[in-house]
């Protein structure tokens, strides 16, 4: 019987202990583990929809880091993210900002990470900020889980983002090129309208003139000669 | 011209020649009197202007020919440079024309 209720006793002793263990453990884990807890889920829930696939993954992880701590601490984290993702987008980048402030870690590597993702998918892509967040989840075994399960999402938005800008200025040059080659009305029709067959040309009428003459001092005019006798003009002394 | 010029007569054509140069001076006067033909002689250049002649750098009509018809008319013309010279044969062949 003392065997038995010795057991019992060491049963109840160690019940109490761990009982004790219980108690204490939700005092180490600080509100701010669980607060990151909620923010990854929150991420994962939000990122999970636009890939899909990360929402089942986030709920099966949690649960082997919470296996050596206690049971009864992952049920409430667990609970809120899967109920709140639909309408908590615009919350979490709210949130993050206010998680670095505990001591722990994995908090401001991981806050960073998953505040730009849901918020601004296509501002933050260009920045290439997150290919050097991947390997810093990885150390710790609470936050893993659900870092490993951030860097699908945010690798899809990059090569949808970037063709849409490069994309857009090439088509507009195209068609200033084909306005302007497009303007020619050209006006053929009306050049047969003057024949100009009239005007006769008048004949070439010698300039006359009255001269004299070096060897006598004789005015000399040239309209004397009109019709007697052709005449021959020659200009230049040389020629003589 | 002066070893022609009986040709030119013969062809009932009358030679005129015009210079830009003052044939009042004596001594031009005297070379004028020298030839077959009349030399008349125009300082101002308004003739060989008239007739487009007239060098205005240097101040002297080029070396043209023309012949005017008895209507009066310039019914041929050779326009030179400034020593060209227009060949006797070509100006009797053309008077050869008109008679």
């Amino acid at each position: 019987m003392h065997r038995t209720n010795d057991n019992t006793d060491i049963d109840s002793r160690t019940f109490v202990v761990s009982h004790e263990s219980k108690s204490r453990i939700p005092s180490r884990i600080p509100l701010s583990v669980i607060a990151i807890l909620t923010l990854l889920l929150f991420a994962l829930a939000a990122c999970g929809e636009d890939s899909g696939e990360p929402a089942a993954t986030a709920t099966t992880e949690p649960a082997t880091p919470t296996s050596p701590a206690e049971e009864a601490t992952p049920a409430p984290p667990m609970d809120e993210p899967t109920t709140v993702p639909p309408t908590a987008k615009p919350e979490p980048t709210a949130t993050a900002t206010s998680t670095p402030e505990p001591t722990d870690r994995t908090e401001p590597t991981t806050a960073p990470t998953l505040a730009p993702d849901p918020t601004a998918t296509s501002t933050q892509v260009p920045t290439s900020v997150p290919p050097t967040e991947a390997p810093k989840p990885t150390p710790e075994p609470t936050t893993a889980p659900a870092s490993t399960a951030t860097p699908e999402p945010t690798a899809e938005p990059t090569p949808t983002q970037a063709p849409d800008p490069t994309e857009s200025p090439m088509p507009t040059p195209e068609p200033a090129a084909t306005a302007t080659a497009t303007p020619e009305p050209t006006q053929t029709p009306e050049p047969t309208a003057t024949p100009t067959p009239t005007p006769e040309p008048p004949e070439n009428a010698a300039p006359l003139f009255t001269l004299p003459n070096a060897a006598d001092g004789m005015q000399v005019s040239l309209e004397s000669y009109r019709g007697d006798r052709a005449v021959v003009l020659v200009f230049y002394r040389g020629f003589w | 011209m002066r070893g022609d010029y009986e040709k030119f007569t013969d062809l009932n054509a009358k030679i005129l020649t015009i210079a830009v140069d003052d044939f009042s001076s004596p001594s031009l006067a005297a070379r004028a009197q020298g030839y077959p033909f009349p030399v008349l002689y125009n300082v101002e250049g308004d003739v060989a202007r008239d007739y487009g002649t007239y060098n205005q750098s240097a101040a002297y009509a080029n070396p043209h020919v023309f012949i005017v018809d008895k209507n009066g008319s310039i019914v041929w013309e050779q326009r030179g440079s400034t020593n060209h010279r227009t060949p006797n044969s070509a100006i009797i062949a053309e008077l050869e024309k008109l008679s």
